[in-house]
Order: C-alpha cells, then structure tokens, then sequence
C-alpha cells in the first residue's frame, strides 16, 4: 500500500485516519502526489508527533496572542470608520450636527426604495446586471491571457505580460476619455472610419449604452485577473496536466478537470476582487452612463456626497447596501475556498513548471492574445496620447496640430512635484504596509483555521465592500479629531485598510497553493515555525508578494475615490490632479498626465523586474 | 488633542489680536456683522499671520491667478485646497463641528450649505463698506456670502453644426432648443451638477412663458446628459454635440482662448448670478488675511484680477481688460452680453426648491427613482 506525503500530517494521528486519509487523498482533484512506500513512511508520522509535543505550549500561546492582536489592531482600525458609516446612516443629518436626531429615513429610503420605484432601485437593478457580467467576462478574458503567457509556447510572451497590464496604470477617467475620442458615436474617430469607408449614416460603435459601459469596465479589470493569475499559473506543477494528457485528456478536458480546479482560489480571488470594484466603479458608469440615464448605485452615492443637494446620511445608508452586495461575493468566495487543500500545486516533492507545445497553434494563439491587446488596450491608449498632443479634441485627425503645450502646461503647474511625490511615498508605503500585513494575516488565515480568524477573514473584506467616497467620508468622520487629519498619514491608513484585503487574497491564494508538508518536512529536520516560515514559505511566495505589492501599488497610484474627500492643499495626489484638471475641461492636460504617469509607473515596474528581482510571472517553485 | 488645544488657544489670539489692531467696526457691528474694508492696519495685521487657507470650487487656473496675485500684493500665502461642489462645505462643517479650525475663506458655490453653516454658528457675519454702490443685489448673501464675478448662462453650440447666423436666429429664445433638427445633437448638464444647471432649469420653472413642461420638451429631444459641464463642452468642440445648454461666457471665453471651435448667443432671457462666494470662517486660524482675502478682491485692483481669469467682476463700474474679450471683439459673431436678458434667481427660492427640484428635474430628464 502507498501513502502520500500530503497526508503524514493526518496519517499520523491514528491508524484509523491513515486509511481515511489515503482514500481522500485520491479524491482530492489534482493532488498527485509524490509516492512513498509505506515502510519508508512509516516513520516519520512519529517523528512529527514528538515534534509537536516539543513544540512548547508557549509558542501556541504566542501565535494565538498574535492572532488575537491582529484581530484587534485590524478590529479597531475597520470598525472605526465602518461604524462611524453606520451610524451615519441613521442620522437625519450628518454625524456632528446638532440639528442630527437618529432616524430610519435614510434606511427606509435606501432598502424600501429597492420595491417602492425609490432612488435606489433602477440604480441597484443596474449596478447587478452591470457587475456580474463584467465580472465573469473580465475574470475570464483575464485567466485567459495569464495561461497564454504563462502555461503556452506563445511568441512575444514578456511583452504581453507588460501589455496586459498598462491599463491598470492610469485612471479610469482617462480611460474614459480615450474611449470617447475612438468610440463616441457622433465624433469618434472609429466611427469616422467606418463612416468614411462605408458609407453608412449609423456608427459602429456607441460607448454610451450598456455594452459600452460594459466594455470598458471589462478591458479594465481584465488587467487584475490577469495578475492574480498569472503567478499561480506559473507555479502549477505541470506533471498534473501531463498525466491528464497521458490519460488521454485533451487541451479542454485538461483545463476544466486540473488546471482551473487547482486555480480556483486564485479566480475565485479575482473574480471577488472585480466584483467588488465593479460595484463601486462610479467614474465609468457615471460618465458614459449619465448620457443615457444609466446610472448605478455607486454613481448615485458619488453624487449624494459630491453635488447637489448633498444627502450623506443618505450615501451612507446605500454604501451598508453595496456592502451587502458585495458581501454576497465575499460569501461565495468563502465558499469556492473552504477547502484549502483542494487548491495545492506546490508539493514536497520534485517540481516541474512548464508549458504547453500549442505548435502551429502557437501563433493562433499569438493572434488572438495581439488582437485583444489593440483592441482592448492600445487603442484606448493611443487615444489618450493622442488627446495629450491636441489643444482641443476633434473629429478627424490632423498630424499639423499635435503639440505638446499640454504637457507644458502640466509640468509648470505648480502642484506638479507636490502630487508626484506624495503619490509615491502612499504607493510606496501603502503597497509595502499591504504585502508585510497582508503576509501574515494570509499565513494565519490560510495556515491555522479558527473562530477569531474566520472573524479576522470578514474584517478586512468589509471596507473593500463600501464605495470608496462613503469609506472617505467614514474615514473623516472618524479621524479628524486626531492629528492625521489632512495629513498623508490619513491618506495612507485608509489605503491600507482598504486594500489590505487584496494583498491577503493573493497571497492566501498561493499559499493554498504550497503543501502544509514542506513545512511538516521542515519541521521534521527540526526547523522552528519561524525558520519554516522563513525558508521555506516566504521563498516560495517571493513572486506572489512582488505581484501584491505591485497590485497595491497601481491601485493607490490612481486611487481617487477615498483620496477626494480626505486630501488637504499638502496631501494632492496625481490622480486628484487629474480630477481636477477634468472637472475643469482640460482634457488635453489630464491626458499628458496620464502619458506621465505611465511612463513613471513603467519605470518603476521595470527597475522592480530588472534590478529587484520582482517577477510577475512568480516562478514560484523554480 | 493638544494640537487642537494649541489650535484654539492661537485662534482666540489671533481674534483677539484682530479686534485690537486691523479690524474696522462700525454701526453694523452692534448687530453682531462687522464691517471689512481694506486699510493698511488690516493689511498689516494680516501680514503678520503672513498666510491664508482658502477652499475653493472655482477652476484651479482662476485661484492660481488670484493667489498668486493676492502674494504680490501683500506677501501673504495662499494655502489653496479644492474641493468641488458641495464637499468643501461639508468638510469644513466636518472640521468645526469636532473643534478643528483650519479653513479660513470658502469661497463656495453652495449657498444651500453656507445657509445651513451660518444656522450652526461657523461664519463670520460681515458686509463690505458702501456694499449697495458697489455691488449688485444678486451679488453676495447678505452678511454671509459675497462673489466676486458675474456667471451669466449662454447657449454654445458648434459653429460646424450650426452656422453662426442660423444660431443667432434660432436661439433668440430657448425654444429654439426644440427645432427637431437638434433632435439627439443637444447636450444637457444634469441639474444634480452644480449651480449653473439648477439656475437655468429653475428659470424654465418661474418662468410662464417656458414653464416646467419646458424641461420635458428638452427630454424629448433626446439631450445628451452630462454629469459635469466640462465633458460637454470638449463634446461641444469636438462636434459630438451641436448645442451645449446651459453654459457660462466665461469659461466659453477661456475655451475660445484654449482653441476651442466653438461659439455663443444669448437668448431672451438667461440666469446671471453670482455663482460662488467668499465665506469667512467665525474660528479662522487667520482671521485678518482671512479678512484681506474675502475684502481685496471688490476693490478695483482685486476686481482686475478677476478678470485676469477672464472672469466678470461684479464690483460696479469696472473697465473691461479681459484678453478673450479683447480677442473676441476680432470676430464677426460675437457680441456683448445684453444685460437687459439677466434673470437673477431668487436665492431664498433657490435654497428652499433644490431639495425636492432637483429630483424632479431628474425624473423629467429620464432618470427614474
């Protein structure tokens, strides 16, 4: 009889689990396992025992005092602003005010409005029909390019895995210009095509409808999936999908049965991730939508905080009901996840990552990967660029206006500099603070189940869950006694309370990835939980890490949603730049800024992968 | 806490030490309202706090201009902080309600919030000297709020899309709006955008001669709506739209200086009002350059530089120097603004219909909920 080594960690507990444990372990999918004899085994699971029992019960009391203290340092730092939304929400005016009394108006107005035909209900009817699409066309588009340039022999590989990722670096509200300059159905430059080659009165293209919105919100968050995959892609044993091909298993039955199963806390992690951010996503739904009534919820809260008349006690009460819908997406990942160990790729044994031989395929595949980066990513930046070198926007394209009078402009303002570098040092320190936090909170969470840190899990996922305007306001409720008020300080924590949670789902995904028994197999050669963790996760999750930091890093460069309410004349962001060089109809500006900004991110994305040894591609195992 | 201690303690001082040396009382200030006018012992005083924190809505080019204007003037900083729309408002009843003084001038467009602030407590009652020689009516809330500039709403539209007599012709009144040629090629911005939209549809609603099922003629133009102007008028100028209501001359005028390829009539009747105002904080950490900043600017030297930003002072009697005028009185369309149009909206009106208008203005346009 065979066992394997996933299971000494059960099999050692009784001879009764041993068996149980070899029967699991065959139907655990796309657990193949290296195979030890039994006799050889036999040992060990002893081993391991008196191991355990040396481990002293100090240890277990400090680890379970860490995790209490995670529990409460994160506790207070979630629930302070999320509290201070709640209770907003049951106020007649905003917390703070004398005239405030407490009141189910805004609840009532929120929640009954969702049956009664109240401002809620088109707005939340929209965001859903809006959102889950996007969410699995996004997530799916995404996954698709990370196995292209991870698990294939596609040509032109390391220039896609940059390509796929340039729309993550500049804001959406450019996006958004550069699709309206190609895709507006009166004045885009697409359309013009069309019209000129064919004839035809009717455009090709109208960006503001539902499918334009959708497009745009797909190309957009693809980007995320692709780099919360493409790292788990790469650290997939590839013995797994070979043993399947030696059963006879084609390219599609292979991908269903083993790879996407494995994969699944990886996509699981994406699609809550764009589910999330598809809810709360006021800038593209609110610009192109606005056109055609089309608003969503979150565009509704925006406009609650932002205009006229303002009615935050009523934003407050509809961010508890993005809440609730983004904790339906939350709910179904805790449950897409339960089962940690279904998700191991990453075992004791020898590891083989590699690709697939498409063949001629190959550059099919090429082709196709080619066509979606134009499409869904060039163009709308080539648009963006081109914007930046115009002094007004125009039909047709006329090479004798080009200037570069925007950038001029840019580079003389004043807040130039100040926006540069404070976006740097929050990027900088909130990415840094995410991926050390997030380290940790993951290896607890994913490693050692229980009570407090299924507690722990929800927690940090609440903030993600609220728009980004209704977390700021919450954020300045709650902390403008104290003096981080407009400071970058202010600016920094919130962004590590909010996007904390992205740095543990990607880092929990891949350490779903690794065997328990590398550290069982460390601890048997006597190495302590520190040691272990040292030398043997923190090695294997390296590329995770840069690709967390990273994700971090692109979020808060353009964060604009939370920084809006609580920024001061010091504390300007680039994006609050851009925002306001928006609001104030210089487009040509706000699009050099966004050329700047590329070019400064790609710097820094370069510098990471050449000199630091960040590698998105997490050649995890290698 | 202690900053916040050491925040007061400094502010009581700083008041304390305004009465005492910068600061003109008059008869007005028995009733609680001070009297601020620009003298040298202000102007003094105000230089020894040798700063000002002002938030702002207006566009950043127009308070870069005045900053920096106000600086060589007086050597006095302009710690300028931006908040669009009615955020600026809230912040700072944010800022005061928990003891946190730090803005000292807002010069905001939402008079429904500086209303309500000035119910709490937190602005400054002031007037200026001689204020019905030198302002409008219309131009400032009394004792609270006081606006440099005119916004006198105009109907832009494409010259491409609609040559400049045909617009001439066609928008004599706003009913032009509905030639079923415009179908589908008017852009609207959303009453929820700000102060220019809900003046220009409250118009239709006070007005018998257009009415509120003017609005909803609009709508069955099929309008493009905007959430902000900006984005229409880059449509505007890229010929994505062929008319653009409601619009502003001046920041019409700061397009055609950018390059814009677009133009501008006036109808019957139009919304001019004042649009954004200086509010001086009751707890300003700067109380005299606060003052200086809120005062300086309708003096004939502080109105110039408003129209540096192409802005129309509403300091009475001021000569015309803006430079888009200048270039304008070059072309063949345009003319200038015919005061006999201006419709000044009530303000007391103003802040009691927006609530319930502004939702139903929305609903009228399409928006359901």
């Amino acid at each position: 009889m065979m066992f394997t080594t996933k299971n000494v960690g059960a099999i050692h507990r009784s001879g009764e689990d041993h068996a149980r444990a070899v029967c699991s372990s065959s139907s655990a999918p796309a657990s193949i396992e290296r195979r030890v004899p039994l006799t050889e085994a036999s040992a060990i699971p002893e081993r391991i025992e008196a191991i355990d029992r040396g481990r002293s019960v100090a240890g277990e009391r400090i680890r379970a005092a860490v995790t209490w203290l995670f529990l409460a340092v994160v506790t207070v730092l979630v629930v302070t602003p999320m509290a201070a939304i709640v209770f907003g929400a049951f106020r007649t005016r905003s917390p703070g005010d004398p005239r405030a009394t407490f009141s189910l108006q805004s609840i009532e107005a929120v929640y009954l409005g969702l049956f009664n035909g109240g401002w809620t209900q088109s707005a939340t009817l929209h965001t859903v029909l809006l959102a889950i699409p996007v969410t699995i066309s996004a997530t799916a588009l995404g996954l698709f390019l990370a196995w292209a340039v991870t698990r294939t022999n596609m040509p032109g590989k390391r220039w896609f895995e940059f390509g796929f990722l340039l729309s993550l670096l500049y804001s959406p509200l450019v996006g958004v210009i550069g699709w309206t300059v190609l895709a507006d159905p009166a004045a885009g430059l697409l359309n013009g095509l069309w019209s000129a080659l064919t004839g035809a009165s009717d455009p090709l293209f109208n960006i503001y409808s539902y499918g334009g919105i959708a497009w745009v919100m797909i190309f957009f968050f693809a980007p995320y999936a692709f780099l919360l995959n493409v790292g788990g892609f790469r650290s997939l044993d590839v013995t797994l999908e070979e043993v399947a091909a030696v059963s006879g298993a084609n390219l599609f039955k292979r991908m269903m049965l083993i790879t996407l199963p494995v994969m699944m806390a990886g996509i699981a992690a994406a699609a809550l991730f764009i589910f999330t951010l598809a809810l709360e996503q006021f800038a593209i739904p609110g610009f192109l939508g606005t056109h055609v009534q089309f608003d969503t919820l979150a565009y509704a809260i925006f406009l609650r905080t932002n205009a006229y008349p303002s009615d935050l006690p009523g934003a407050a009460a509809a961010g508890t009901l993005l809440l609730i819908l983004s904790s339906i997406g939350l709910f179904a990942y805790r449950r897409l996840t339960r089962h940690s160990e279904r998700f191991v790729a990453v075992t004791a044994r020898g590891y083989k990552p590699g690709v697939t031989e498409l063949g001629a395929g190959r550059y099919v595949l090429f082709g196709v990967c080619l066509l979606i980066f134009i499409v869904g990513i060039a163009a709308p930046l080539i648009a963006v660029a081109l914007r930046a070198l115009l002094p007004v926007r125009t039909m047709t394209f006329d090479p004798g206006s080009l200037t570069l009078d925007n950038f001029r402009v840019l580079f003389s303002a004043a807040d130039m500099l100040l926006g540069l570098r404070n976006t740097f040092y929050l990027a900088f320190g909130a990415a840094t603070a995410c991926s050390v936090i997030g380290l940790v909170v993951a290896f607890q969470i994913t490693r050692r189940k229980s009570l407090a840190k299924s507690i722990l899990d929800y927690m940090i996922a609440l903030p993600i869950g609220v728009p980004g305007t209704v977390f700021g306001v919450g954020m300045l409720w709650a902390y403008v006694r104290t003096p981080l008020y407009l400071t970058l300080g202010i600016l920094l924590l919130a962004f590590v309370i909010r996007y904390l949670v992205y740095s543990v789902r990607s880092i929990g995904g891949a350490l779903m990835q690794i065997d328990k028994a590398l550290e069982e197999s460390a601890a048997v050669a006597g190495a302590t939980p520190f040691k272990s963790f040292m030398f043997v996760n923190l090695p294997l999750l390296r590329p995770v890490l840069a690709s967390a930091w990273l994700l971090v890093f692109l979020i808060v460069m353009r964060e604009i949603s939370s920084s809006i309410i609580l920024y001061g004349a010091h504390t300007v962001t680039l994006p609050i730049l851009t925002w306001n060089y928006l609001n104030d109809g210089s487009y040509g500006v706000a699009s050099a800024l966004a050329i700047t900004q590329i070019g400064i991110v790609g710097v820094v994305f370069i510098v990471l992968t050449r000199f630091f040894g960040a590698d998105l591609r997490a050649r995890a195992a290698e | 806490m202690q900053t916040i201690d050491r925040r007061g303690v400094l502010g009581l001082a700083a008041s304390a030490l305004a009465i005492g040396s910068g600061i003109r009382s008059s008869s007005a200030a028995s009733e609680g309202i001070e009297t601020i006018d620009v003298t040298p012992a202000l102007i003094s005083a105000a230089q020894r706090e040798g700063k000002v924190v002002v938030r702002y809505s207006s566009p950043v080019d127009e308070m870069a201009q005045m900053s920096e204007a106000f600086y060589k003037r007086f050597n006095i900083t302009v710690q300028a902080d931006r908040k669009v729309g009615v955020l600026g408002t809230q912040q700072f009843a944010t800022e005061e309600r928990a003891g946190r003084h730090i803005m000292d001038v807002n010069y905001s467009a939402d008079p429904t919030g500086i209303k309500d602030l000035a119910e709490e407590g937190y602005y400054l009652r002031f007037t200026l000297p001689d204020l019905e020689a030198k302002l409008d009516k219309a131009a400032y809330l009394p004792t609270l709020g006081y606006c440099p500039k005119w916004t006198e709403v105009v109907i832009s539209y494409n010259p491409s899309a609609i040559p400049h007599e045909r617009a001439r012709e066609l928008f004599k009144t706003w009913n032009g709006l509905l030639d079923p040629a415009l179908k589908g090629k008017i852009g609207l911005n959303e009453p929820a955008g700000g102060g220019v939209p809900f003046a220009t549809y409250l118009m239709f609603y006070r007005n018998p001669q257009y009415g509120k099922e003017f609005l909803a003629k609009l709508a069955a133009q099929r309008p493009r709506l905007y959430p902000g102007s900006a984005q229409a008028r880059e449509d505007l100028g890229a010929g994505a739209i062929s008319v653009f209501i409601p619009n502003w001359e001046s920041i019409a005028m700061i397009g055609v200086l950018r390059g814009d390829k677009t133009a501008w009539t006036y109808p019957d009747i139009a919304p001019a009002f004042a649009n954004t105002y200086f509010c001086i904080s009751k707890n300003a950490p700067n109380p005299n350059a606060a003052r200086l900043f809120a005062a300086w600017f309708f003096t004939p030297e502080g109105a110039a530089v408003m129209q540096l930003a192409q802005a129309k002072p509403t300091l009475k009697n001021q000569p015309e120097m803006r430079t888009a005028v200048a270039e304008l009185k070059k072309t063949d369309w345009w003319r200038p603004y015919p005061e006999e149009i201006r419709w000044i909206p009530d303000t007391d009106d103003w802040i009691k219909s927006s609530d319930t208008l502004i939702p139903e203005m929305r609903r009228t346009l399409g928006w359901r909920g």
